[in-house]
């Protein structure tokens, strides 16, 4: 900002932030492992702990939940909307379900349809924001300029669109949600490298006779991929938000398929009669599973921050 | 600065200038004259094209689907005839070049979406008719989350690390992500079924309170210029419930933004500079202002249209008739003409959004208007 005249100052603050970052970034970027920093936000701080601590138990339920429940998730009983006993302790629902057994089932299909869906986004758009990046003529341009565009759409009016067109099915959920988040990742791993590719060490790259794509692949994008993996654990959350949204009206995974979403759907008439627990529980769980992973994006971002 | 002489032509004598030809004259000169002026057009010029990109894609997607729209005309067993008249009928016998031709020469020239598959009633009375509903709500829901989320940002700000920061900062990182359908209803549970603070989620008025007569489609406005004090309140207390869930989602983000924002604006050197010279402290609070909220106009352009696309969760669950529930019916109901229109109309609104946020942004900050930033 120079419009107040400080150009001096912030010349030399530049230079200074220049020479220190250019002493000290080898060094950095070389023995700063992702995983002691995050050790070290870990112990730091309560509340990455906590998500820490529910990120780790909605994983593992995604891959035992199934196995561990009392009840049989899909099979209708007379015992329709029990309020939470003893024997029930989420109650169950209009169908009979037993709503706990099906709460521990879910994140089979939530987590699993954003972890894969959110992957799916990283590399995608990784790959075109690397290309973007150095590509910085008229195909750069475009790129970005589509990207601008796909923001405009009503995104998720889209995704109801494309899912049910296509017959609801986990795949074309997964591709959606995935595409919806390209643009996302572009961006940051574009803006990355552009910065990266100025830095030193991939000029000490280039002196010992590495090309283009060399450097382009094994220097700059692992160092982009940072504010990357820190944007994941946060598109996670919103991954499983519009899986859940997309069943919750319909248009998503079908019941009985136990999935949080339709769940809080099935729950959502009894609320004004007094009924809250068929859509208390899902939603709780789907809450702090979303907030888990929120909060270790958090820690993440938090890493990089302090790299740069 | 080189100032450019409009391109607009005056050619009667000043003399004879009509008061609306004066000020249409004013208005052409802000435009192409001022910095300001340039910079609205030229985002305009981005808005028409960017329109005309989802409008062709959403046509061709929708086209690109497998799905056979004859099947709900003629079932799904069918002889080749009926289908091939069931397709005459929709239109879509034609190739696809031809219908977006067809499809586009109407909208441009007589403002028309066509005909509902589903309804045979022209597309846009009935987005006419719902698009209030989720105008009101959005809008009401964006608005209200600002008027919170800045002054809670900055107030954070002011004290960084302190327990009042930290529990806004958790707040948050809290509601920032969490699902707003599921928030929905456990505001019912609370407000409505345990506290009878508010109304049930059916609607936007009680069934006992008749509705006011119907100018501008959105029952608050309507109810105001009838004079209708009950429906006028009704329909705000309708609409508390769902535009407080929006708005606790939608704040997380903005003060998470602002707080940023002002903390990097605080610890900059122009502010240190400001003070170094001996600005006014009111001057310096001004600069502040300014420059940090740029950031924020431009997150709450991107999350109000991620609102609007979202809404058809929330007017599900407080029964609202609005676009949102409209384009998920249509789309169940393979009724491409309402889908399209459906998401041309949003896109237009939330571009629009856009632009009234780029102004907003232009004024409060020089660097923009000059094209340096951006």
């Amino acid at each position: 900002m120079t419009e107040m005249g400080g150009p001096n100052i912030a010349a030399e603050r530049e230079l200074d932030t220049q020479i220190t970052a250019g002493l000290h970034e080898e060094a950095l970027v070389r023995a700063v492992t992702m995983r002691a920093h995050f050790v070290s936000i870990i112990k730091g701080s309560l509340l990455a702990k906590i998500g820490a601590f529910f990120v780790f138990g909605f994983v593992t339920l995604a891959i035992i939940g199934p196995y561990v429940v009392p009840f049989n998730t899909t099979s209708a009983t007379s015992d329709v909307n029990l309020a939470p006993s003893g024997t029930h302790w989420f109650g169950t629902d209009a169908s009979g379900f037993d709503i706990f057994s099906r709460v521990l089932a879910a994140p089979r299909i939530d987590v699993t349809i954003a972890v894969v869906a959110t992957l799916l986004s990283l590399i995608i758009g990784s790959l075109i924001g690397l290309l973007a990046s150095f590509f910085r003529g008229f195909a750069g341009e475009l790129v970005m300029r589509t990207s601008d565009t796909v923001q405009a759409f009503p995104l998720f009016v889209l995704a109801i669109v494309v899912v049910v067109g296509f017959g609801r099915s986990y795949i074309v959920i997964v591709i959606v949600i995935a595409l919806l988040n390209v643009p996302i990742y572009l961006r940051l791993i574009r803006a990355e490298v552009l910065s990266l590719r100025e830095r030193t060490f991939v000029e000490a790259a280039r002196a010992t006779g590495d090309r283009g794509a060399s450097i382009a692949i094994r220097h700059v994008l692992p160092n982009a991929m940072t504010p990357g993996f820190a944007q994941a654990s946060i598109t996670f959350g919103y991954s499983i938000i519009i899986t859940a949204g997309l069943s919750f009206i319909g248009a998503g995974v079908q019941p009985p398929t136990p999935e949080w979403g339709s769940m809080i759907a099935a729950g959502k008439d009894g609320i004004i009669i007094g009924q809250w627990w068929p859509s208390v529980f899902p939603g709780l769980a789907m809450s702090l599973c979303v907030f888990g992973f929120a909060v270790v994006g958090e820690a993440l971002q938090d890493i990089f921050l302090r790299r740069t | 600065m080189e100032v450019a002489s409009p391109p607009v032509s005056a050619p009667t004598p000043v003399r004879e200038r009509s008061a609306a030809s004066k000020r249409a004259l004013r208005i052409l000169g802000f435009l192409f004259v001022t910095d300001l002026g340039r910079f609205i057009l030229k985002r305009l010029g981005f808005l028409i094209p960017q329109l005309l990109i989802v409008l062709i894609g959403t046509f061709f997607l929708l086209r690109w689907l497998p799905v056979d729209p004859t099947s709900r005309v003629v079932g799904f067993v069918a002889t080749d005839a009926a289908r091939a008249q069931a397709r005459a009928t929709l239109g879509i016998d034609v190739s696809q070049g031809t219908q977006l031709w067809r499809y586009l020469k109407g909208l441009i020239l007589h403002f028309d979406f066509g005909v509902s598959w589903n309804t045979q009633d022209a597309v846009w009375s009935e987005i006419a008719q719902r698009f209030p509903v989720t105008i009101q709500l959005t809008v009401m829901a964006f608005f209200l989350s600002l008027l919170i989320a800045i002054p809670v940002g900055r107030a954070a700000a002011a004290k960084p690390g302190e327990l009042p920061d930290k529990v806004t900062l958790g707040y948050s990182l809290f509601a920032g992500a969490q699902p707003d359908f599921w928030w929905g209803l456990m505001f019912v549970y609370a407000f409505f079924f345990l506290l009878r603070w508010f109304p049930a989620p059916l609607g936007q008025l009680s069934p006992e309170v008749s509705p006011p007569d119907v100018h501008t489609r959105f029952t608050l406005i309507d109810a105001l210029i009838a004079g209708n004090w009950t429906a006028f309140g009704d329909n705000l207390w309708h609409y508390c419930l769902p535009v407080f869930t929006l708005a606790f989602v939608l704040t997380g983000p903005i003060i998470k933004m602002t707080r940023q924002s002002v903390l990097s604006v605080v610890n900059s050197d122009y502010i240190l500079y400001a003070k170094a010279a001996g600005y006014h402290a009111k001057t310096i609070r001004w600069y502040m202002l300014r420059n940090s909220l740029s950031p924020v106009i431009t997150l709450s352009g991107i999350l109000f249209g991620f609102m609007l696309g979202g809404a058809v969760l929330i007017e599900t669950v407080f029964s609202l008739d609005g676009l949102g529930v409209y384009s998920l019916q249509r789309t169940l109901a393979t009724d491409f003409p309402a889908i399209q229109g459906a998401v041309v109309v949003m896109t237009a609104f939330s571009l629009l959004i856009y632009l009234l946020m780029d102004i907003v942004y232009a004024v409060l900050d020089p660097r923009v208007r000059y094209g340096g930033t951006r």
